[in-house]
């Protein structure tokens, strides 16, 4: 085993009439025979169960990451665009 | 020599090591337990109708290592022959949680909130800004030499 990614379902949380099952994605990372590793936790989504058996799926998503991720794409494409345009220019 | 000085035998000294290598293979454990659910999810918040579970990201690592040898040099010295057994170990590790969402359920529903970290997308955007502004000044100082 090397990397493992499994989705987990916490406890049932009663509110009301309504129950909440929080999900969580570990991702664990692990070198074969040695003691040690790293495990990322995040949460994913909760799922609501109301009394008619009705579930709804409600994502938790994770806007500073997605901020991130945003923010470096982009200076990643602005940079690669202006780059090529002046390497076109120079040819 | 003083019985202080005296090198313990060798099973006690194996026994030191192989104590040793369970409570790194107990801490072991427990580092693995940080892949629980418990530990995203805090504890749900009652305030009036409504119900408070904070979400958060955790990132745990770790490390370990131990060594156990022994030997025997084959030769007698005062009476004993001279071996001996050593071991050793260490280790390191950390854990960094941020909190993600708030999930925050009334009567009205269940909604989940999400908690921006003002500082993280600040410090992304001067680090890219920085890679931006060095990689276009090297296109221009190469343009004009």
């Amino acid at each position: 085993m090397f990397v493992k990614v499994e989705t987990r379902a916490g406890d049932p949380i009663q509110v009301g009439v309504s129950k909440i099952v929080p999900l969580a994605q570990v991702v664990r990372l692990q070198i074969p025979g040695w003691l040690g590793g790293v495990i990322w936790n995040r949460p994913v989504a909760v799922v609501v169960k109301s009394d008619e058996d009705d579930e709804q799926i409600v994502p938790v998503v994770d806007v500073t990451r997605a901020a991130q991720l945003a923010i470096i794409g982009l200076g990643f494409f602005i940079t690669l665009m202006v780059y090529l345009l002046n390497r076109g220019r120079n040819n | 020599m003083s019985d202080e000085n005296k090198v313990k035998p060798i099973e006690d000294q194996l026994a030191t090591a192989r104590e040793a290598a369970d409570t790194t293979e107990n801490t072991m454990e427990k580092f693995l337990d940080a892949a629980s659910v418990n530990h995203v999810y805090r504890e749900p918040v009652k305030y009036g109708d409504t119900v408070v579970i904070s979400a958060a990201e955790v990132i745990s690592a770790a490390g370990f290592g131990i060594g156990i040898g022994s030997g025997s040099t084959g030769e007698e010295q005062e009476g004993e022959e001279g071996s001996g057994a050593w071991g050793g170990g260490g280790g390191g590790g950390m854990v960094q949680a941020r909190p993600v969402a708030v999930v925050i359920a009334s009567p009205e529903g269940v909604r989940v909130e999400p908690v921006a970290d003002r500082t993280k997308i600040l410090l992304a955007a001067i680090t890219t800004f920085g890679f931006m502004f060095s990689v276009l000044a090297r296109i221009k100082k190469n343009e004009r030499g």
